[in-house]
């Protein structure tokens, strides 16, 4: 949990915070906070800031995934254009410069910026670098707020994070009395806060290590879940383990949509190339819990079941990205738990996974 | 009557083929002078107008949408016309909570030989389209939140359900789960202030059953998916009337 | 199909009671008594009353008992008088035409199109065949603009035109809390206006209006072009 080395720790106190966001703001930077809105039942999202925005701390409802892979993207522009002395001829121009902007990501939560690792690995570091991914992810830098404390869906100590891990974080920002210690974890992070003006709080350090410490003791122990990749493998041909587990699901999309570290994307092309606007190719997120995200062009669709749906959900997070990349998929942000319909719990259905002595103990209670 | 000084605005005509495609023809034929924002789409019949075409229409920039349909009575397939006069009138009154202006919207009744009145139908709706000025668009203004008042008085005394006849409901259940394959009900979920659907198939599973004011999940959403089976299920009073509209449809 | 069911004495509205809760570790356990639920949560207790924490349908619900039912354990509920204007339909009442369109405007910004509304309709039977989803035709792009957004909105509303029996679950299921019951609540208020007071729901044996016809309409009328 140690930074660069670098013992320059400034302090931000609660009334300082938005000259730091406007700080933060300088070079055309968008800023991403999080913001709440209200409604009978209230959220948080993420919203560029402007001075004099209200914004709030809290665990965003959604997370910070659209920084550097919004919902909805434009891959390429492509207009054809007849030659009117001979309109057989169709010159067709394309444009696939991919946008980014200078982003800073404030105060999402670690669970957040372990998203940003995890979608690292298959964007960046596979056989080749997704350009429009790489441009955003070039220009972000993340800086992290540590949670005080769980919340009752977390489970991040279970996956290998932590309500303090700096994990794909640039700078963690920990909350104590009369303000927020803040601490550079990487180079970029480190050049931040070098050139910030803010007020030095290196004698302070020790009392957001006490945070911290305070924030790991009220989680709950961790089951030990080193053996899931395998025995999840393992229940692959149980589909009566899948059923029981989904018999609830409504095979919507919430877990997908809310999870900091789902990628899944489809591409599709609107509009007419020939018409005035030109056409655009455009990839979205996807979503592996509706029945038609394996639906092939014959028609057939390998995973019609919702069991089958979930299998592949929770084997991906669980087993096959761990087995591909040493590290589970999911970040124990309990996001999918808490915005489900049905309060489908992933939790229970790994440790149900894994306990398979025992075939009474399928039911989702915790 | 001409257009406004040379600005038209965007409007957007759903004419059935047979008559009002034919009473345009016809004021076409006898000269008659009509604004030309409206521009038409020719469309089988009244009743094949999807309400949503007028929506997507009013959505994506179009500033007013006018429906033609042949007399009722008269429809070339004898019943489209009825159809398509509920379905537009309940749109219309639809369209003012989405902040569209429901007199952008018109459906009227035009037959082949009422040229003049397809005249003065295009001149009076293209005249109001005009007064209104263009629609305002969904990205124009800035986004209001409000909150909806919840102090409200309950027309039934409320409560947590704790004399409820539970385990008398789980004996009849007990009693009738022989022959069904599955019974919807609730369960506790991840802690005690969660419940979580349960598919009851054994008496063991009927001892997990809850009743109380966690239950939230309406059962009748996986009535489709059993079938062809026999299901039972636990309701509370809006779960049937869930139940009972499915059971209109099968 | 068997119908069981006991006299429904409403539900908790769970957003306003976890926004009251708060951020917590752990619920403890939660003791009830008649007339509301105390929640223990890291060691702290609250009380929601249900006449304050119900779900906002449940106080204008005419059918506590089921409408129809196999087994129905327990005496029937009292009704005392008739419904009145839903909470989220009374504000958009409130609202001027360009006030609608802003609140739309903001409300659907966050939406994120995950569809819970969808799947957690019961009267959503296409299941796995949703012309949201089609590509032909060709409905909803897949761009995140408010517009789409709005449009998926009304596609459900006016698909469940007649058959929406107002249970709620579309709003309790979307995960940012937008209002989406104020869409299907005006629609339900213009087929009971248009069609008789007709109530979705309360009898098997009815065809839902917008099915049927009639050839001369009580309360449909041509409109004058002058």
């Amino acid at each position: 949990m140690r930074g660069t080395g670098n013992e320059h720790h400034p302090l931000v106190t609660p009334d300082g915070l938005p000259a730091f966001l406007a700080y933060l703001s300088q070079n055309g930077r968008r800023v991403l906070v999080p913001v709440e809105k209200p409604a009978n039942k209230r959220s948080v999202v993420f919203e560029p800031w402007q001075e004099g925005k209200p914004f709030t701390m809290e665990k965003a409802t959604v997370p910070a995934k659209e920084a550097v892979l919004p919902q909805c993207e434009t891959l390429v522009r492509y207009k054809k254009t007849k030659d009117p002395d001979n309109i057989e001829r169709v010159t067709m121009s394309l444009d696939d410069k991919p946008e980014a902007q200078p982003t800073v990501v404030f105060a999402c939560r670690p669970c957040d910026a372990r998203g940003y690792v995890v979608l690292d690995r298959p964007y960046l570091k596979g056989p080749y670098a997704d350009p429009y991914y790489k441009a955003r992810r070039e220009q972000l830098t993340v800086v992290t707020l540590t949670c005080g404390s769980g919340c009752n869906t977390c489970f991040c100590h279970w996956v290998g994070g932590g309500p303090t891990s700096p994990e794909g974080s640039d700078v963690l920002m920990t909350e104590i009395e009369g303000g927020y210690v803040l601490q550079a974890i990487t180079p970029r992070g480190e050049e931040l806060l070098a050139a910030s003006t803010l007020a030095e709080g290196a004698e302070l350090f020790p009392k957001a290590e006490a945070a911290r410490k305070q924030a790991w003791a009220s989680l709950t122990p961790a089951p030990n879940i080193k053996d899931a990749p395998e025995k999840v493998a393992a229940r692959f041909t149980d589909t009566q383990f899948w059923q029981d587990q989904t018999d609830r699901c409504l095979s919507c999309g919430a877990c997908t949509y809310f999870c900091p570290t789902c990628y899944c994307f489809t591409i599709t092309d609107e509009g007419e190339g020939l018409s005035e606007k030109g056409g655009r190719r455009l990839r979205s997120w996807d979503n592996c819990m509706s029945s038609l995200f394996t639906r092939e062009a014959s028609g057939h669709n390998p995973r019609m079941l919702k069991a089958l749906r979930m299998r592949n959900r929770v084997s991906h997070k669980y087993s096959t990205y761990p087995e591909n990349w040493g590290a589970f998929s999911c970040s124990g942000c309990g996001r999918c738990i808490s915005n489900c319909p049905v309060c489908l719990d992933i939790r229970a259905i790994v440790l149900a996974a894994i306990d398979d002595g025992n075939d009474d103990k399928k039911s989702t209670d915790k | 009557m001409p257009v406004l000084n040379g600005k038209e605005l965007r409007i957007v005509g759903f004419l059935c083929n047979w008559c009002s495609y034919g009473g345009a023809d016809t004021a076409g034929v006898a000269r008659a002078t009509q604004p030309t924002d409206l521009r038409v789409i020719r469309v089988p019949c009244s009743g094949r107008i999807d309400p949503l075409f007028i929506v997507k229409a009013l959505l994506n920039g179009a500033d007013g949408v006018l429906v033609s349909g042949c007399h009722p009575r008269d429809c070339h397939y004898a019943a489209g016309n009825f159809y398509a006069r509920r379905r537009l009138e309940v749109l219309k009154q639809f369209l003012p909570v989405l902040g569209i202006d429901e007199r952008r919207f018109e459906y009227t009744w035009v037959s082949a030989s009422e040229g003049q009145r397809w005249q003065q139908v295009v001149t009076v709706f293209t005249d109001r389209i005009h007064k209104l000025g263009p629609a305002p668009q969904l990205d124009d203004p800035e986004p209001l939140l409000k909150i909806a008042d919840m102090a409200l008085t309950s027309l039934r005394s409320l409560g947590t359900g704790q004399k409820a006849a539970l385990a008398e409901l789980k004996e009849a259940i007990k009693a009738k789960l022989p022959e069904l394959d599955c019974v919807i009900g609730w369960q506790q979920g991840y802690d005690a202030a969660h419940t979580v659907p349960l598919f009851m198939k054994t008496p063991e599973d009927v001892d997990k059953l809850v009743w109380g004011p966690f239950n939230v999940n309406n059962p009748a959403v996986y009535l489709p998916t059993f079938k062809g089976k026999k299901v039972g299920i636990v309701v509370k009073g809006c779960d049937s009337r869930s139940v009972v509209e499915l059971l209109q449809e099968t | 199909m068997t119908i069981f069911a006991l006299p429904c004495e409403g539900t908790l509205d769970m957003a306003r009671v976890n926004q009251d809760l708060g951020r917590y570790t752990k619920i403890d356990g939660v003791t009830y008594d008649e007339a509301g639920v105390t929640i223990t949560a890291d060691g702290k207790d609250h009380r929601f009353c249900m006449t304050d924490y119900a779900q906002g349908k449940c106080y204008g619900c005419t059918t506590p008992s089921a409408v129809l039912a196999d087994t129905l354990l327990g005496q029937p509920v009292k009704v005392d008088g008739a419904a009145g204007t839903p909470p989220e339909l009374a504000l958009l009442d409130s609202m001027s035409l360009d006030e609608r369109l802003a609140f739309w405007r903001g409300q659907m910004d966050r939406c994120l199109r995950c569809y819970a509304c969808r799947n957690a309709c019961p009267m959503c039977v296409c299941r796995d065949y949703c012309v949201s989803d089609s590509r032909d035709p060709h409905w909803m792009t897949q761009e995140d603009s408010a517009k789409e957004k709005l449009f998926f909105q009304t596609i459900h509303a006016m698909h469940l035109a007649g058959r929406c029996t107002g249970c709620g679950e579309c709003q309790r299921a979307c995960p940012v809390g937008i209002p989406i019951m104020a869409l299907r609540q005006q629609i339900a208020r213009a087929v009971a206006q248009l069609f008789d007071g007709y109530q979705p729901g309360l009898n098997p044996d009815e065809v839902p209006p917008l099915l049927g016809y009639e050839v001369v309409e009580k309360n449909i009328h041509e409109r004058d072009w002058k």
